[in-house]
């Protein structure tokens, strides 16, 4: 039998050599007692001929005993008892530990899930975004989007991409099937699944005729949307379903676990790009990678691709003026973003928190083990070695870290569950966050170097025999003192950095809260995305008659004291666009105006957000006539221009808009 | 650490009592009591057994592989625990078995030159 088998056994085996040893007994008594012998008599001689029970008992549970374990699992029951009886000392102890390993658990999970984990395609090292960085106005941008023109470029002409493709993301209108409803989509081309190469589970992707223009439309929906729209019905695939207002065939559904990046859209269209304007850069590109193919290597070629096409399309100037270059990063990066920064600083923090704890819980540890030395001088005076005494000592403070392990563990359970509850915006990756076993390794790692640490301070002051023999009769002396002594001062010490660093975040906080972001009241705001799709009413003026329509509709609504469009609302920069805007009397006639950010609003608006007009006056329905706005507005619903509010710069414009009355801003 | 010595340990010539115990199961299965007995009585008692010591050779026995045991019912119908030989067993006691009496004979050639000689 294993020698570790017959140590978990050994109970068992000494109850069974116990029965052994009593049928021993009987039977020989009983040969006794034929022989004539009265029976009490028998048996006593029988147990004479045995010998001692309890030193063959003794005996074979040795054989079956590993010292030095049995001696730590004695060391442990101590320590739950001491646990047990101080449940002062205890609750602070595992308090400290739990939340100390638990919070760095829990952040172990969130980096290991959102920088670690590589994004849940196959060969996902492979992936890459492909953008530009280019110079405009000596300001550098590093992720500038790809144009239908160099699309199409790359897509002829790249040697280093196995596929690749572009996407935009968007909102669109499902009607005639119930209620109308506002889905989240993607349009990607006709490569960017198979980049991704997650395969639909009935289907198929978008093919090479899908995105060009002419042939039917098709549609991939998501798991979800199947599942909540069709109940997962598996004849879905061949129906019409009318998206945006356009009748679209259903070719795919994408598997559960299908993400696009960090987005889950409802529905996939495609992307067809009928224009090949050169610098419309509104398209974010995926490519997979040829196997062997570095990045610096795909930067190269995508350069070349590039200057080929300035060369042929005759936008060389172009390029060279904003100085374009190629950006190709893993695509990871476009999912992650900038939080690995915020991640690396909340690490050290939390570093910080658990040395404190650590700080905290020696100390702790130190006292008791303190308290103890009159009845550790006493087994040393009875024979017993250092060693065994600092075994204890680090046993006990095993338990106890083991112990804060486990209920660490349970917090960052709970501390996961409740931030994937939370669903902080601007975390990625969230739903792929989980406590797995890496996590519980980590864990085990962190409680025993943690209560490692603990227990070799206590052996070095309490356990050692110097300090044992200087224990006798003794009280307290210098030398003990000095070390919790120190051990304050590095808690103080500690707190006082997280103290500080804390302070300054609730400072920004503050300085966060005072800043007038330009609308007031936000709790009476409310707030409905709607889209009034080109498929359905083609021209401007039938859109702005629509607009005003809905507007003076939504102003009707009993309650609703002001109603307004924007193309976007305040401090949601996503849907802010880029546009030079000459400044009369300021523009330089030779240079291109300065790009600013622009937002688009209709009369209205600006009451119903809370805005404050510094000068001039709000917009009117009379502004919105068609003829009188430049070329890019006539497409657009909207009046006028107004300005991101916050930027600083925003003091006031005319230029293109003169006549119309020109304002300022509250800034 | 081990402080207890059995009897048979300190009386008898350090290893043997696991052949003895090991040749009295050549022929059948047997029980502890039945073991000690029969080695006692087949030394003509000169072997004092201190049948309680038997019972870690026999645990010892059992962890090496060289015996099995099983449950089961003794002549006077109490449960008791039967130890058998195992083929590995067998091997050891021919092994040991040959190893002792070539000791035998090296002390006895030692003890007795003249009967080399003869």
């Amino acid at each position: 039998m294993n020698r570790w088998l017959r140590f978990f056994r050994r109970q068992a085996v000494e109850a069974e050599k116990r029965e052994e040893l009593d049928s021993y007994l009987d039977i020989t008594a009983k040969e006794y007692m034929e022989g004539g012998m009265e029976a009490g008599a028998a048996r006593a001689a029988a147990q004479k001929k045995l010998g001692n029970s309890t030193l063959i008992l003794e005996e074979v549970y040795r054989m079956n005993s590993i010292d030095l374990i049995e001696g730590i699992v004695r060391d442990a029951r101590q320590g739950l008892r001491m646990i047990r009886k101080q449940p002062g000392f205890s609750a602070a102890a595992l308090f400290s530990l739990a939340l100390g390993i638990g919070a760095n658990t829990a952040l172990f999970c969130v980096v290991n899930s959102v920088l670690i984990r590589p994004l849940p395609y196959p060969e996902a090292e492979e992936l890459v975004g492909v953008t530009n960085t280019l110079v405009l106005q000596g300001q550098r941008f590093a992720n500038v989007e790809l144009s239908p023109g160099m699309y199409a470029a790359l897509k002829a002409d790249s040697r280093s991409f196995e596929r690749f493709g572009v996407w935009t993301a968007g909102t669109s209108t499902v009607t005639g099937i119930g209620n109308p409803e506002q889905i989240v989509s993607i349009s990607a081309t006709e490569g960017v699944l198979p980049s991704l190469g997650v395969p639909a589970q009935i289907g198929r992707w978008f093919s090479g005729s899908d995105d060009t223009a002419g042939s039917p439309e098709t549609v991939i929906l998501s798991h979800g949307y199947w599942q909540r729209r069709f109940g997962g019905d598996r004849g879905i695939l061949g129906r019409i379903i009318v998206v945006d207002f356009i009748p679209r065939e259903v070719i795919g559904v994408m598997p559960s676990e299908f993400r696009f990046l960090d987005r889950s859209p409802d529905v996939l269209l495609t992307q067809r790009l009928s224009s090949r304007r050169a610098d419309d850069f509104n398209y974010s590109g995926i490519a997979r990678l040829k196997p062997g193919v570095t990045l610096a290597l795909a930067n190269q070629d995508t350069a070349r691709v590039l200057q080929n096409w300035g060369e042929a399309e005759g936008v060389s100037k172009m390029l060279k003026e904003l100085n374009v270059q190629p950006n190709l990063h893993p695509l990871k990066n476009d999912v992650v973003g900038e939080v690995g920064k915020t991640l690396t600083v909340l690490t050290f923090a939390l570093g910080l928190v658990l040395l404190l704890v650590c700080a905290n819980v020696t100390n702790l540890f130190l006292a008791r083990a303190h308290a103890r030395r009159q009845e550790f001088s006493i087994r040393v005076a009875l024979g017993a070695g250092w060693g065994k005494i600092a075994r204890e000592l680090l046993v006990e403070s095993l338990t106890l870290g083991l112990l804060g392990g486990v209920l660490g563990l349970l917090a960052a359970f709970a501390g996961i569950r409740l931030l994937v509850w939370l669903r902080p915006a601007n975390l990625p990756r969230l739903m792929e966050i989980s406590v797995d076993t890496s996590a519980f390794f980590v864990t085990l790692a962190c409680s025993l170097i943690l209560s490692l640490a603990i227990g070799l301070v206590a052996v070095l002051k309490c356990g050692r025999t110097g300090g044992i023999q200087k224990a006798r009769g003794a009280t307290q002396d210098a030398g003990q003192l000095r070390t919790q002594n120190g051990l304050v001062a590095v808690q103080i010490a500690l707190a006082m950095v997280l103290l500080v660093a804390s302070g300054l975040v609730v400072r920004t906080f503050v300085a966060l809260r005072q800043v007038r972001p330009g609308f007031s009241h936000p709790e009476r705001i409310q707030m409905v995305r709607i889209s009034i799709p080109e498929g359905l009413v083609r021209e401007p003026e039938g859109v702005i008659r629509i607009q005003a329509d809905l507007q003076e509709r939504f102003a009707a609504i009993a309650g609703v004291s002001a109603a307004g469009f924007a193309s976007g609302l305040p401090l949601e920069w996503e849907y802010a666009i880029g546009m030079p805007i000459a400044v009369e009397g300021v523009a330089d006639e030779d240079r291109m105006p300065p790009n600013r950010s622009v937002k688009r609003i209709s009369p209205g608006l600006l009451a119903a957000q809370g805005t404050r007009l510094i000068a001039g006056r709000d917009f009117i329905w009379e502004d919105v006539s068609v003829k009188e706005l430049w070329p890019l507005f006539q497409r657009i619903w909207l009046a006028r221009i107004g300005v991101d509010l916050q930027m600083p710069w925003a003091r006031g414009f005319e230029g293109e808009c003169r006549g119309h009355g020109w304002k300022w801003w509250e800034l | 650490m081990a402080k207890y010595k059995s009897a048979l340990h300190s009386e008898m010539v350090p290893g043997t009592l696991d052949m003895l115990v090991l040749q009295t199961l050549l022929l059948s299965a047997a029980h502890g009591q039945t073991i000690a007995q029969a080695i006692e009585r087949g030394s003509e008692e000169v072997l004092q057994v201190e049948h309680g010591s038997l019972y870690p050779a026999l645990h010892r026995l059992e962890n090496r592989g060289w015996v099995a045991s099983f449950w089961g019912t003794s002549e006077n119908n109490r449960r008791a625990k039967y130890y058998r030989l195992t083929p590995e067993g067998r091997r050891q006691l021919v092994a040991q078995t040959s190893r002792w009496e070539e000791l035998v004979r090296a002390i006895g050639r030692i003890l007795n030159p003249a009967g080399e000689k003869s």
